[in-house]
């Protein structure tokens, strides 16, 4: 199954205006935007999509609320579309909707979609690093300390869920969807990663009691880890809530820093992800501080040591 | 008995919303204000009761501590829905669990005081 990995979060939420504003901060390109909701793009066209929770168009909500209402992966092709609707028809409702896209729920009542990638060819930035003892990557006269640009998402990266059953939440991706684990915390669950991408995971599942099924983040890439730390300096300023980071984590190596948001789920900036293809071994471990980051940092406001001279 | 510190105006919060304070300057709200009508109102540490994420932070935004119909406290961070009154949570990850109150009063001059339990 060629999955590439998700094109679209769709959420239903109490407050759009509040949650359109916050993924317009965030960074995202607004698209069709009104008073009903609207889309926020990253760079390459993948999207949150906000819509008020009772709008018909949207699929069941969970029991327990979650603003979540829909996951819309992208697949390479139409033959990988007609595959995935022939493997979950089986056993399962397989919706079709006029545009092509396959409409489905997995084994843990989470709304899927499948379609057709959404994903564009896009010019990202590549952050530069001059490092001792290799040829400078940024040569004479290249500022690295470049503020003046806005920063744009450039992918959707990776949702993560909460379920009450994470055998069988993650079997359903493994053995109907062709993921693959790459690494799994142990009291916690699986990062997975569908065949389309080498991107450490796109799906990460973390078991908990029934009533707490919902999401608990996700996040898009950003071009690098100065940007990271430079997108979410401007979003704290504007107000935003830091939860956590930034930091770095250690599966997956990406840069992160998550913050609170209206949609009832953490925002992530992340970047610098590893890849993995199959030949990789999955590591495990136990899940604490130690095994999840290998620093983590609270911003601090911009200083100067005083006096003059000094 | 503990002395009251002073938070601020209670004019700073219109009717129907909410404010963080930092007391003692810290990093993050300690605490949270929801201005219930023109003179009441109800006071909580900033600290949901999610299991795994105690103490974690609950605004979205400085001072954004409400639903959208401003007739819940709602966690920024998994959405759990909490009374206004009661400060229990009626939806979301930590359902049946309560806020920790705080008491803050409003002196004869509008102020909103502080009284830190010990």
């Amino acid at each position: 199954m060629n999955i590439i990995g998700p094109d679209e979060l769709v959420f239903g939420v109490d407050d759009v205006q509040a949650c359109c504003q916050y993924m317009t901060d965030y960074g995202l390109i607004p698209v069709n935007v009104d008073a009903s909701g609207g889309r926020f793009e990253g760079l390459d066209g993948t999207a949150v999509v906000i819509k008020h929770r009772d709008d018909a168009s949207l699929p069941a909500a969970l029991p327990t609320g979650s603003m979540l209402r829909e996951t819309v992966y992208g697949v390479a092709d139409q033959a990988t579309l007609d595959a995935i609707e022939a493997e979950l028809s089986k056993d399962r409702e397989v919706g079709k909707a006029t545009s092509g896209k396959l409409t489905t729920v997995d084994d843990s009542g989470f709304a899927l979609g499948f379609q057709v990638t959404c994903r564009k060819p896009f010019e990202g930035k590549n952050e530069q690093v001059n490092s001792p003892g290799y040829e400078a990557s940024r040569g004479p006269n290249q500022i690295g300390a470049d503020t003046s640009y806005d920063i744009v998402p450039a992918s959707l990266s990776h949702v993560v869920y909460f379920v009450p059953d994470g055998k069988k939440a993650e079997s359903f991706y493994i053995d109907r969807l062709g993921f693959k684990v790459v690494d799994r915390f142990t009291q916690l669950g699986p990062f997975l990663r569908p065949s389309g991408t080498l991107d450490h995971h796109t799906l990460f599942i973390i078991e908990t009691p029934p009533h707490m099924q919902g999401c608990e983040h996700f996040t898009f890439h950003l071009a690098g880890p100065n940007e990271l730390l430079l997108a979410g300096k401007r979003f704290q300023d504007k107000g935003y809530e830091s939860f956590w980071g930034p930091g770095r984590h250690i599966f997956g190596s990406n840069y992160f820093w998550y913050f609170n948001s209206p949609m009832g789920v953490h925002v992530e900036y992340d970047a610098d992800m590893d890849l993995h293809d199959d030949s990789w071994v999955p590591r495990e471990a136990v899940a604490e501080a130690d095994a999840s980051q290998i620093f983590n940092f609270t911003l601090a406001a911009n200083w100067m040591p005083g006096g003059d001279p000094h | 008995m503990s002395e009251g510190v002073i938070l601020g105006e209670l004019a700073e919060i219109p009717p129907g919303e909410s404010k963080g304070y930092r007391p003692e300057n810290e990093a993050q709200d300690h605490l949270f204000v929801v201005r219930l009508t023109a003179s009441k109102v109800v006071a909580y540490r900033n600290s949901c009761p999610h299991m795994g994420y105690e103490s974690a932070p609950m605004a979205w935004r400085r001072d954004r501590y409400l639903d959208g119909s401003k007739q819940y406290i709602k966690c920024g961070s998994h959405g759990a829905l909490f009374t206004l009154n009661s400060g229990e949570c009626i939806q979301g990850p930590c359902e049946g669990q309560f806020l920790t109150p705080e008491k803050v009063t409003v002196d004869s001059n509008g102020e909103l005081i502080w009284w830190p339990q010990s």
